[in-house]
């Protein structure tokens, strides 16, 4: 085992933490204000990256149109999200979790067939805009232009998310009515109104993760699943409701996905669900824990 | 890739022939005049079902030509085709269901673990099964008399494009691999290395070397890190073994960091249908599987394969249909054929008369070996190189490979180590 | 269930007595035991499914309904005991085959032992079905490399067992024989359950789920109550996979998938979660539905999330609920003077 291989598992690692990030970054807002764990949320991401691959196609022909592309992915989901929000999300604010882990399960299945039926199986791949492509060689490490954007994009989301969570006015509200809707209501805020506009957000990343995701990897309908997992226990491992935790964890757990395909060589896969394993058993309530977290 | 004989007329189609086939009470023995029904599943929905789907229209060519002229043994034959979703219990339900309605016949098999679980249970429900995956098994650990297999397994398929692409390219003297983590992606990447090393011109030399496959995991779409440590490599020819969204997956980020044009040649597994997905960033130099190179010679004269195109035509208002077609069509006419020879549907007659046939197909003369059940014809190993314009793919050279010269030795029941 | 209302007797012509369930039950025993006669084999096999499907939902609900714990991971009890009796028919080990069965559920129930220990005095709600997900994942990936019991391409021609009684030798190679052993078996199993959960263990494990900081005020020892209810689940589970085994004659990775682990939540919720039957209710609609939609490809996962979604909105307490509703109605009416 070279030296170069464990640096460029570290830096590959980095740039799937950050894409994790996207799609967790939602996932874990959604639950902060909503209590809401959102199994659907992965298939929420690979409808951006439908709708961004429906805009762009195969080859993008500038930044401008890729960036286009995923905002537009980014409306179009939350615009899903809002309408979800309303029809079924509504429901189940006050109902026993588990009910809202299965209903968003038939979502994800009833998104999946949706999918299906209007773009068909087969795969396609999407090519980063030609500013993007490329790779640079640094020694032994050859390095994707698009994967440091990738890394950069990420951090930039998860700065100016800290920044409107932690800074801004709307964010503090945002944390009031997570930690203690009734008394944000009692002191005047509107809370339906922050939690509307909170699961809009929520949507409007996973949307917009998927569109700006799309040249990573092949567009099909595996797509939603795979992220799922790995945003999932981001999650769970950051702490419930906690962008900070989900962003470290996000980073840990793509560092140990492709450092354990380096050391464990002849058992894929398997390091992940491991190192999960020991977290919960060590950590029951993540990096952050919820406030006033009893599970 | 949406046809005529797409998802919805299949739905018809097979929704019409299954309520054929009672559902939920015993049927009587049909007198012998009625149709011949032979039984078929496939993944007709998920990722496979772009092979499954074309699997079934070769299928339904083969019936629709031999209904036209007759039937066989004066007898129409009737399809009656469901979709196993590529689960064995899924399947293994279905299997049931058509022995219980009188069926003697079944093949197709959407997956390795169905086909798998359909060679256990043949002998019990007294059908005989043709096979269309590429496990090696069902010739050796789950074989059983009742079990056929006409299309090329993992280890013929891939003996014959490391045997081809060693003679065409003797000045590369340095291999290697990265295989998935099952059983096709071990046994493919294995045959593949150990044929190079057999027939490479260059084998004694000191530079010759086939680096040992690098293993990822099934499910695996990231693999920069391996392709990083390619690209730090001497490696001059890879074999691919991830196949369908991986396998693209990878293609597309080795283009990213320049692989492809560092690599001299690539050998993969699933052919164009895969590639194609690729448009501009096909990779230059690929060597794949084709099951049917119909523009072609000799395949271009064969009247079979020519009236195979003719009806895929009119049938569906294509005219290039994809190669799995022929995975399909060939298990069917081989089992007509068989039930022709055997002048009987009698099950044990029937496999008598498939042990040692021989027939005409649409890729040429095609044999059984009677050891092991395993049908044989020619391989084509094919060139795909990327050009210019849409779609970005053409097939630049076909190489033949007599499947006899690199079909395994037969172990039939017992496991095939090498 | 409590008597739906003493003046059942006194009122003529009302819908609905106190005997309709028990009624309805001998029925659908007299029925599903009857299967073999008449249905197609093919029919006859999923309904024995369905039979195995229901125990291993109820072992989920033991969890879920009564403990109030959720398992995102059931599937991999179920694949232990799977494994556990399709390893020892297909080596052909000499052990009777009731024998092997106990050890598929020993060995599930061994498992939820280890994990309950472990886990769950730290870990409840989310956090432990992640735990389970992750763990059924491992033991996913350990079957994989593991060609003893066939790795990606998974055992099959697996035997039927054939038991021998001393006296006589019951032989189960046929499907009709295995099937009646199917019912016979799970129906003892199923009354086993109800009785568990209609006693003093089942109203703690519902007292622990309502409250369990209060149930330990009064001097419950929830955590081992809790281990108690992971062991019984596992153990069931297991339990309803080692008879799979032989039923099916096949064993892939798809039974520890998680998609797997997901059925039996699916069942509970369509049946009715607060309710003994409601998995099994849930278990013979889902089978319903896969069976009426067999021939149509790729429409069934619309259908089930569709269906999953009208329930939760409209019916959040199932068939089973919405049925209780109904009686309950019917017995308001009478009770009232009725029209």
């Amino acid at each position: 085992m070279h030296l170069f291989e464990w640096l460029f598992a570290a830096y590959n690692g980095i740039a799937t933490g950050m894409a994790i990030f996207l799609v967790a970054a939602g996932l874990t807002w959604i639950f902060g204000i909503l209590k809401i764990l959102n199994m659907a949320h992965g298939h929420f991401f690979m409808i951006g990256v439908y709708v961004a691959f429906g805009i762009i196609g195969r080859h993008p022909e500038s930044m401008g149109s890729y960036l286009l592309g995923a905002l537009a992915a980014g409306v179009v989901v939350s615009a899903l999200g809002y309408l979800t929000d309303r029809l079924l999300l509504q429901r189940l604010r006050n109902v026993d979790y588990h009910y809202v882990l299965i209903g968003t399960f038939a979502l994800l299945l009833c998104i999946e067939g949706g999918v299906r039926l209007l773009w068909g199986g087969e795969v396609h791949t999407v090519d980063p805009p030609p500013e993007l492509q490329g790779a640079v060689q640094i020694g032994r490490l050859f390095i994707t232009r698009f994967s440091m954007f990738v890394i950069a994009a990420g951090a930039v989301v998860f700065l100016l998310l800290d920044f409107a969570i932690h800074r801004t006015r709307v964010g503090k509200l945002m944390q009031a009515v997570a930690s203690d809707p009734w008394m944000s209501a009692m002191l005047g805020v509107n809370v339906p109104a922050l939690l509307r506009i909170s699961v809009v957000a929520s949507f409007a990343l996973a949307g917009f993760a998927g569109g700006l995701l799309v040249p990573l990897q092949t567009v099909d309908l595996t797509v939603g699943g795979s992220y799922l997992l790995l945003a999932f226990f981001a999650v769970i491992i950051g702490g419930l409701g906690s962008v900070r935790g989900a962003f470290a964890a996000s980073l840990l757990l793509g560092v140990v996905q492709n450092l354990g395909n380096v050391l464990l060589p002849n058992v894929p896969g398997l390091a992940i669900y491991v190192a999960l394993t020991a977290f919960l058993i060590w950590w029951p309530n993540g990096i952050v824990p919820p406030k006033g977290a009893h599970a | 890739m949406k046809t005529v004989f797409g998802r919805r007329s299949l739905l018809k189609g097979a929704g019409a022939l299954a309520g054929a086939a009672s559902v939920g009470l015993p049927t009587l023995a049909l007198a012998q005049a009625g149709p011949i029904r032979i039984g078929i599943t496939n993944a007709l929905s998920g990722p496979n079902a772009v092979f499954g789907e074309a699997n079934v229209i070769g299928q339904r060519l083969v019936v629709a030509a031999y209904n036209r002229s007759g039937g066989v043994l004066g007898r129409q034959v009737e399809l009656v085709v469901r979709d196993d979703r590529a689960q064995a219990a899924g399947g293994t339900a279905i299997a049931r269901e058509f022995a219980g309605s009188g069926i003697e016949f079944l093949a197709g098999g959407g997956a390795s673990t169905v086909a798998i679980a359909y060679c256990g249970l043949v002998q019990e429900l007294k059908m005989l099964y043709i096979c269309s995956t590429p496990g090696m098994a069902i010739t050796h650990e789950a074989f059983n008399r009742n079990v056929f297999r006409f299309n090329p397994n993992a280890y013929s398929l891939f003996g014959a494009q490391g045997r081809a692409l060693a003679e065409r390219y003797p000045n590369v003297v340095k291999w290697g691999a990265i295989t998935p983590d099952y059983a096709f992606g071990h046994d493919a990447a294995r045959v593949f290395s150990n044929t190079v090393r057999q027939y490479h011109p260059k084998r004694a030399s000191k530079e010759f070397d086939v680096a040992k496959p690098v293993v990822v995991s099934g499910t695996q779409m990231d693999f920069r890190p391996q392709i990083n440590s390619l690209m730090n490599s001497d490696i001059e020819g890879l074999f691919i073994g991830m196949p369908g969204a991986p396998g693209i997956s990878f293609f597309q980020q080795a283009r990213a960091v320049g692989l492809d044009k560092k690599l001299k040649v690539m050998g993969e597994t699933s052919g164009d249908v895969a590639l194609i997905a690729l448009g501009k960033d096909m990779p230059n130099n690929v060597w794949s599987p084709v099951f049917w190179p119909y523009e072609r010679e000799p395949v271009k004269s064969n009247k079979i394969s020519q009236q195979m195109l003719a009806d895929y035509a009119v049938t569906t208002g294509k005219r290039f249909p994809n190669g799995h077609v022929l995975r399909g069509s060939i298990g069917l006419r081989g089992l007509l054929e068989g039930i022709k020879k055997a002048k009987t549907t009698d099950v044990p007659s029937v496999i008598a008369a498939l042990e040692d046939i021989s027939f005409e197909s649409e890729i040429g003369p095609y044999t059984v070996r009677k050891a092991d059940h395993a049908g044989m014809a020619t391989l084509f190993v094919g060139n795909y190189n990327r050009v210019e314009t849409e779609p970005f793919i053409t097939l630049k050279e076909v190489r033949t490979v007599p499947e006899l010269s690199v079909i395994e030795t037969p172990s039939p029941g017992k496991e095939y180590i090498q | 269930m409590k008597p739906a209302g003493a003046a059942s007797r006194s009122t003529p012509g009302k819908a609905v007595s106190a005997r309709t369930p028990l009624v309805l039950g001998a029925v659908a025993l007299a029925v599903v035991a009857s299967v073999p006669l008449w249905a197609n084999p093919g029919l006859e096999f999923i309904i024995g499914l369905v039979l195995i499907q229901a125990l291993f939902a109820m072992s989920w609900n033991i969890l879920f309904g009564y403990a109030g714990l959720a398992s995102f991971g059931h599937a991999g009890f179920f694949a232990m005991g799977a494994y556990a009796t399709g390893a020892l028919l297909r080596y052909q080990i000499a052990l009777p085959f009731p024998l092997m069965l106990v050890l598929g559920a020993l060995i599930g129930g061994a498992a939820a032992w280890v994990i309950g220990i472990v886990a769950l005095r730290r870990l409840s709600g989310i956090f432990l079905a992640v735990l389970t997900v992750a763990l059924s994942e491992i033991l996913r990936l350990v079957i994989s490399y593991s060609k003893v019991l066939g790795a990606e391409d998974g055992l099959s021609n697996i035997p039927r067992p054939r038991i021998d009684l001393g006296l006589a030798v019951l032989d189960l190679s046929s499907s009709q024989a295995y099937y009646w052993f199917l019912v016979v078996t799970i129906a003892l199993a199923t009354a086993g359950l109800w009785w568990l959960l209609h006693s003093r263990y089942g109203r703690i494990f519902q007292v622990i789920r309502e409250d369990a900081e209060r149930a330990a005020f009064l001097g419950t020892n929830v955590a081992r109550y809790r281990i108690l209810a992971f062991v019984i689940s596992g153990a069931v589970a297991a339990f309803s996979g080692a008879l799979y085994a032989p039923w099916t004659r096949v064993v892939t990775l798809e039974e520890v998938h998680w998609l797997q682990s997901l059925q039996p939540m699916l069942f509970t919720l369509l049946g009715g979660v607060g309710s003994f039957w409601g998995p099994a209710v849930g278990a013979t609609v889902f089978a319903a539905i896969g069976y009426y939609t067999r021939t149509y490809a790729g429409l069934y996962e619309v259908i089930v999330g569709g269906l999953l979604i009208v329930i939760i909105l409209v019916a959040p307490s199932g068939v089973v609920g919405m049925y209780r509703k109904l009686r309950a109605r019917l017995a308001a009416r009478g009770a009232g003077g009725g029209p």
